[in-house]
């Protein structure tokens, strides 16, 4: 191999090196967080968006197709949160793989997404919209 | 169903709600000391979140 080429390759070679040590670094540093608190704060978060759907159910400010289509909502979310909660220990234990930081990233995705519709339905409260 | 049946119901809603939120408190508190909540609480967490969402089922 001439030697020019075999220069451009190991050139590569390191800033490729370079290029994957850095990235590893960054992903590392962007999910760099306390995984128990942060599953904590998701599970408060459902709480606070499911709790007032139950009150208004209890006070028949809600309709059999919105109580049960927020239900829905909450079923789901119930094993995410579960889930989010055993790879919260998956990261702390390990917080330098990109495996758990995956996995953990991936599951956290769904519960917010679910979240989120569970929050449209609180949002839509009769009395939540009366007060905002 | 009955109105005293309903009336159970809520009673019981509020009761797994009240349990939620008191376990909820306690796990933040241990957060916010910097210290790892145990797994009995995390468990116990869980299981209050499970019954107030059954509890909520219940009053459909």
């Amino acid at each position: 191999m001439p030697r020019a080429a075999r220069r451009r390759l190991i050139a590569l070679a390191v800033v490729g090196g370079v290029i994957v040590v850095v990235a590893w670094l960054l992903w590392i540093g962007y999910f760099k967080r306390n995984a128990i608190a942060d599953s904590w704060l998701i599970r408060q978060a459902a709480y606070d968006a499911y709790t007032p759907v139950v009150a208004a159910r209890r006070r028949h400010e809600l309709d059999d197709a919105t109580f049960w289509a927020a239900e829905v909502r909450a079923h789901q979310i119930t094993p995410l949160l579960n889930l989010l909660d055993q790879l919260a220990d998956e990261r702390t234990a390990h917080p330098y793989s990109i495996f758990a930081a995956y996995r953990y990233h991936h599951v956290r995705g769904e519960a917010i997404a679910t979240l989120e519709q569970l929050q449209n339905f609180r949002d839509a409260l009769p009395s939540t919209r009366a007060t905002t | 169903m009955t109105d005293a049946e309903l009336l159970a119901l809520t009673e019981t809603a509020q009761q797994r709600n009240d349990e939620y939120a008191t376990a909820l408190k306690s796990f933040h508190e241990s957060l916010k000391s910097g210290s790892t909540p145990t797994q009995a609480e995390r468990d116990a967490l869980r299981d209050k979140w499970d019954a107030l969402v059954v509890a909520g089922d219940a009053l459909g």
